[in-house]
């Protein structure tokens, strides 16, 4: 055990929620309810542990641990194709981000060390985390033989004066909502993710196995009735007919447009207005900061990068032991071949 | 856009100083100096959209031993200079996050043409911490690498930043305080250079052995107001000694920091007095240059600076990659012999 740092399980769902509401970097994934959801349509099963600094429980961690064709896998989030849940990893509590930085970078150290001794316990083969955005110190991680691999996403201030906000939109994007104004389309909140998982598939029927292609809509179903004033879904209707939609997540001062924004016809400007829309609604809400999430597909940047935003940086760490590395180099050869 | 060769002084020096991204080591006669120094060429292309300069690149190129290589900036090793790499102006600063990319992308994709033409075996670019977005990098098959360095708000109080401190790192200073110490600028970069080169024997063959002292020498002579050497004295014995680097607003702890009397603290000492004078002149920040060195580590995060990352960038094809393999080998070989 590390002198400064011990670790233990956490079995005590009001304890960890408590922690999640209270914690600066904490999203609405850490939360127990959010991870007993994807624990029981992944099939990974989830393990919560706490972090003590002299008996003050500074960090939590959800991780998820499957076994797959004899190989041990650690995720945290699960994969996004199961899950569609962008970032985990460590939360901290308001202590940790108060102290100085070299108590933070010991702490954080310590915390990966005590983390690896429990992955050895379940033989972990590969291991990944993904990174809150805004925690920038990758440093422990690569210090404890993990890779960090850079990603980006896009944030909104949306502290700042609505009108300053719409006004530095680009010009052809103010153009597109303006003309979508016009057809009066109307934004619905519903519950049918089926609905939404048919348009997905659809829309993705070319990408492959896709979140949508993988998971059943019974998930979301199941998020959108646990966390009704947190997990919103939109549509969008011109008249009677669908033109987009959207899942919105909305955790402390953070809305994320997290699943979705599916657009069904390109020519009435539906995404730009929705996105709008969605952006005054969080304002109007009280949040801070809204999030149109990921900035790493060059194809979905000319639109998302529309909206002014800015880059912010986030990372996937990852570690794969030697029969990992192996294994994999031999199956790629032999895909290859075949 | 266009890329091309830049051959006007004025020109080069003119972007350097009014892009927010600009540093004293894109400066004209620095980059001169270093080529001079270390035998490769320097290339400086700058990136035109129509007739207007909107960023510059210099690069460094070397054939040796059939392998071509291409550094911004050159190894540590020969040049001790922590970052280069392309410089947008300062109207990519102000321009909204699409134009931005736009413009980053255009850009990039004029350099990555050019770094074809020149087909090298080994690309090695770091960026300034302000170029954040390296994607078009990532989607042109770099490999990136994290790196990151410590910086101080000067814009605070002093004496917030004082009690910001970590208590140890505060008594250290006190205790020094008590004896008469000076701090004076010297011109003196033999003794630097050696006491440098031996503090640092254990780490294999590092910049104060593999350069030359008149490197050093000529970068202070032409950069006499940004870049200077100064000993830490108690009475007429040199407790430690550091050269700095300044340039618009950040004052920069460079090289050295070596204390050569380890009885008396005089790291941190040296440290605060550096961070109140740079208040002083009126920058606005304070980098103690390198966050990624654990060793090094315990003593900078003690004045509790901010965490800032940066970008490394590095392409390899089979040749770079063996060759860097086997520099790799070579060089834990001398270091593990050194230790013997």
């Amino acid at each position: 055990m590390n002198h400064n740092i011990s670790i233990e399980p956490i079995g005590n769902k009001s304890l960890w929620d408590k922690f999640i509401d209270e914690s600066p970097n904490s999203l609405l994934f850490h939360k127990w309810d959010f991870l007993k959801i994807a624990e029981k349509y992944t099939g990974y099963k989830v393990y919560a542990y706490g972090f003590y600094r002299r008996d003050e429980l500074i960090s939590v961690l959800p991780i998820f641990h499957k076994k797959r064709k004899g190989m041990n896998f650690v995720y945290s989030p699960p994969q996004t194709t199961l899950s569609y849940i962008p970032y985990m990893g460590f939360a901290f509590s308001p202590t940790y981000y108060h102290l100085n930085q070299h108590e933070k970078e010991s702490g954080l150290c310590s915390m990966i060390s005590e983390m690896d001794q429990v992955l050895r316990g379940l033989s972990a083969n590969y291991v990944s985390y993904a990174t809150v955005p805004g925690d920038v110190d990758s440093r422990p991680y690569i210090w404890n033989g993990y890779e960090a691999l850079l990603q980006y996403t896009y944030v909104i201030d949306l502290e700042r004066p609505l009108e300053a906000i719409w006004e530095e939109f680009d010009r052809n994007c103010r153009k597109r909502i303006e003309a979508a104004e016009k057809l009066r389309p109307s934004v619905i909140r519903s519950d049918d993710s089926g609905t939404l998982f048919r348009i997905m598939r659809e829309r993705f029927a070319d990408q492959g196995d896709t979140f949508f292609h993988r998971q059943t809509p019974e998930y979301l179903k199941e998020l959108l009735s646990t966390f009704p004033d947190e997990i919103k879904m939109y549509f969008i209707y011109s008249g009677d007919e669908l033109i987009g939609a959207d899942v919105n997540c909305e955790y402390k001062d953070l809305c994320m447009s997290w699943m979705g924004t599916a657009v069904m016809k390109e020519n009435l400007n539906a995404n730009e207005y929705m996105l709008w829309e969605i952006i005054k609604g969080a304002k109007d809400a009280g949040k801070k900061r809204y999030e149109n999430l990921g900035a790493d597909e060059k194809r979905l940047n000319d639109f998302k990068a529309k909206f002014n935003p800015s880059l912010i940086p986030y990372f996937y760490i990852i570690k794969k032991n030697i029969l990992y590395r192996t294994t994999s180099y031999i199956m790629e050869k032999m895909s290859k071949k075949a | 856009m266009t890329i091309e060769i830049i051959s006007d002084k004025g020109q080069w020096d003119g972007f350097i100083e009014e892009s927010p991204y600009g540093m004293l080591f894109h400066r004209w006669d620095y980059l001169k100096t270093i080529e001079k120094y270390i035998g490769y060429d320097l290339l400086t292309y700058g990136i035109f959209k129509g007739s207007t300069l909107i960023g510059v690149l210099p690069l460094f190129y070397k054939k040796k031993g059939g392998i071509k290589l291409v550094y911004s900036p050159p190894p540590g090793t020969l040049t001790y200079t922590p970052y280069m790499g392309l410089v947008m102006g300062d109207i990519y600063a102000t321009v909204r996050q699409r134009k931005k990319e736009s413009y980053l992308d255009l850009a990039w994709n004029d350099v990555s043409r050019e770094l074809k033409r020149l087909a090298p075996n080994y690309v090695s670019i770091t960026f300034v911490p302000d170029m954040n977005d390296i994607r078009p990098m990532i989607w042109d098959g770099y490999n990136t690498q994290l790196l990151y360095t410590y910086l101080i708000d000067l814009d605070r109080p002093l004496d917030d930043m004082w009690n910001d401190f970590e208590s140890d790192c505060k008594k250290n200073i006190r205790s020094c305080e008590k004896y008469d110490l000076t701090i004076m600028q010297t011109s003196d970069v033999d003794t630097f250079y050696s006491n440098m080169g031996e503090s640092l024997k254990a780490h294999g063959k590092t910049f104060f052995r593999r350069q030359d002292s008149g490197f050093l020498k000529e970068l202070i002579a032409l950069f006499p107001d940004n870049i200077k050497l100064y000993f830490l004295y108690r009475g007429s014995e040199v407790l430690g000694m550091t050269i700095d680097c300044m340039y618009k607003g950040l004052y920069m702890g460079w090289c050295g920091d070596n204390v050569i009397n380890r009885d008396l603290k005089v790291n941190e000492y040296l440290e605060w007095e550096k961070i109140k004078a740079a208040k002083s002149e009126g920058y606005k920040c304070y980098e103690n240059w390198g966050g990624d060195m654990k060793r090094l580590n315990v003593f900078k995060s003690k004045f509790n600076p901010k965490l800032m990352p940066y970008y490394h960038v590095k392409k390899l094809d089979a040749v770079g990659k063996l060759s860097d393999f086997g520099y790799g080998m070579l060089s834990s070989i001398s270091i593990n012999l050194i230790k013997r």
